[in-house]
């Protein structure tokens, strides 16, 4: 089989869950390679060969089906010289050199992965360029390689109103999937823990810095507090408010927290700084697929709707009987979220004591 | 300071959009294209910038005859000219090719800095700027939400799921902007007269010394064999709050079990 390269992203300093699924994604197609940046500098001595890289997550890289890991470190750049790279071109100039030591004519065409985040897509393009590949994004699912076609995939098109199949008319094909897909796979492989039982090869890549790459430097970077709330991804109920909220938002997380449900809101609600970023829901923001999305005071635009229209149960409340959120509801109140929603907290409270739970 | 902002015309999403046989390329129309709503916020960064440091912006876009509306409303907010790259050959370009043509143009313009929308919204591949980036060997700063400079080095702050990150690159340097920076201005009788005066350039792909073959259809690196509707969600129970709509609404989640 031929190899498979996946781009590993590392967000928190830790591999991704997306990055996983790629793993697991990969398999379909041939041999998963796993490229992944290490933080600490190739001239800062080679301990280990996994140097950067914590033990656990070279146990999750192999779990997802990683028969070769290569970790990528930058020659010329440590912490001290107070200098800290961005890694998009870093990760290119590790994915160009992790490929062009392997292209061989044994191998039948080069295929890259890589998860469709803001970096992700930035590795991608230039990635193309330099490969001379064919670049797909919005990928849902790999479809099988046949001996006459290029690499065929599924992918959705026009906020998520068509799914296409696309093949790409390269040898070389860099395929961006969509994260919260990739990050699906990975869970559903937890969930049945069917993981593919191999001993990866671990080796270690200098990765010389291309001249613009020292030409971006970070110059703060704070964390973000953690919400106690779950997280927006991976919830199962999330709760969303929009500019009908006002900016009050103590309705919304109340009926979050009677449902033991994450937070969300609108562009409209996060432009008017009412909530963070991360908190975003729709074409700009996150996509989400909740078993219960509650939208209040969202009069739910087509850019909202492609964040959270595969949700599988829809609840609207807002006081425009055609807001267009109602056309895709489940369920729908017309009225006022300041008083439908804390009624709604209380007769949940009320139902609960009554079955016990 | 000299900025460019790449423009573009897409089907107004707030309309049926759809894909056409063979080819399933997007169907367009004159009558229902704006200019791609994530365009305003680069064009409104890219304004501010030449404001604080006497600069100009010039508004770019790549397509047929209608495409120049983009350029054109650009002026009109406030751009001080355009270039609309225009040729048949162009036909069917894909990302790559697309890139190749704008990259070429910007090597003509010569700006400090190129600021582009965070993504379109008909393809919203998002790769445009990154693949000029790596073309001109310049740094990308993507997804930003503001942009600062002090003339020498361009600062930019940006929110991610994990954090808020600063960063800083020299220039010339490639910027895409989110939705979450400053509010787009509205165009002004003042600024709409003003644009009538202003020029724009229309180049051909043999004024940037492109070849026909690295574009259109044939050049494609990907194809698409088929495309389908996905179905859309029907409406279910919506109903007026006469009181009890929280208990209402109570009731149905415990009637699909999801209490």
């Amino acid at each position: 089989m031929s190899s498979v390269y996946v781009l590993i992203d590392r967000p928190h300093g830790e591999v991704s869950e997306a990055a996983l699924g790629l793993l697991t994604l990969a398999g379909q197609w041939g041999d998963p390679v796993a490229i992944v940046l290490s933080e600490r500098a190739s001239d800062e001595g080679c301990d280990r060969d996994s140097a950067g890289i914590e033990p656990s997550e070279m146990v999750a890289l192999s779990r997802a089906g990683a028969v070769e890991i290569i970790v990528a470190r930058p020659v010329g750049v440590s912490p001290e010289s107070g200098c800290v790279v961005h890694s998009g071109e870093l990760m290119t100039d590790a994915a160009t050199a992790a490929l062009s030591e392997r292209r061989t004519a044994a191998e039948l065409a080069d295929v890259v992965l890589a998860s469709g985040t803001p970096e992700g897509r930035e590795i991608a393009g230039r990635l193309a360029v330099r490969l001379k590949a064919a670049v797909i994004t919005d990928v849902v699912a790999l479809l099988p390689v046949t001996s006459d076609s290029g690499f065929r995939v599924k992918k959705t098109a026009l906020a998520d109103a068509f799914e296409v199949i696309v093949r790409s008319t390269r040898r070389a094909a860099v395929i961006v999937v969509a994260p919260e897909v990739a990050s699906a796979v990975w869970a559903k492989t937890c969930e049945t823990a069917v993981f593919r039982d191999v001993v990866p090869r671990v080796r270690p890549l200098k990765c010389p810095l291309r001249m613009g790459t020292s030409a971006i430097r970070v110059v703060e970077r704070r964390a973000r507090d953690m919400s106690e709330r779950p997280d927006l991804s991976k919830a199962k109920v999330v709760v969303a408010g929009g500019r009908g909220t006002r900016g009050d938002f103590t309705s919304i997380e109340a009926l979050a927290d009677a449902l033991g449900g994450a937070t969300a809101a609108s562009w409209a609600a996060v432009s008017a700084g009412w909530c963070s970023a991360d908190r975003q829901v729709g074409q700009t923001g996150q996509r989400v697929s909740p078993r219960l999305y509650v939208a209040a005071g969202i009069s739910g635009s087509v850019h909202h709707r492609v964040g959270m229209q595969d949700s599988q149960v829809v609840v609207a409340v807002n006081k425009d009987p055609d807001a267009p959120i109602f056309g895709i509801a489940d369920f729908g109140i017309v009225g006022d979220l300041f008083t439908v929603l804390p009624q709604a907290v209380e007769e949940i409270a009320r139902i609960r004591g009554r079955i016990g739970t | 300071m000299k900025v460019v902002v790449l423009v573009k015309c897409v089907p107004d999403s707030q309309l049926a959009r759809s894909l056409v046989a063979p080819k399933w390329n997007m169907k367009r129309c004159d009558v229902s294209e704006i200019v791609s709503e994530l365009d305003e916020y680069a064009l409104e960064e890219a304004l501010r910038l030449a404001e604080t440091h006497s600069g100009s912006v010039t508004a770019v876009t790549v397509g047929p005859a209608r495409a120049v509306k983009a350029v054109e409303t650009a002026l009109q907010r406030g751009a001080e000219s355009g270039v609309h790259i225009m040729d048949d050959a162009l036909a069917g370009s894909d990302v790559v090719a697309t890139a190749v043509v704008l990259s070429a143009a910007v090597r003509r313009l010569c700006p400090d800095v190129v600021i582009a929308g965070m993504a379109s919204t008909d393809s919203g591949t998002s790769l445009v700027p990154s693949m000029i980036a790596e073309m001109l060997g310049w740094p990308l700063l993507g997804c930003v939400d503001e942009v600062l400079t002090d003339g020498s080095v361009l600062r930019v702050r940006r929110e991610r799921d994990h954090g808020l990150e600063v960063l800083e690159a020299s220039m010339p340097v490639i910027v895409t902007v989110t939705d979450r920076a400053s509010e787009p201005r509205f165009p002004s009788f003042r600024t709409i007269l003003a644009a009538k005066r202003k020029t724009i350039h229309s180049w051909s792909l043999s004024d940037l010394g492109i070849c026909s073959s690295e574009v259109g259809w044939d050049a494609a690196r990907t194809s698409v064999e088929s495309a389908v509707e996905r179905p859309s969600r029907g409406a279910g129970h919506i109903e007026k709050d006469e009181g009890h709509g929280g208990i209402r609404l109570a009731e149905f989640l415990l009637e699909r079990n999801l209490l």
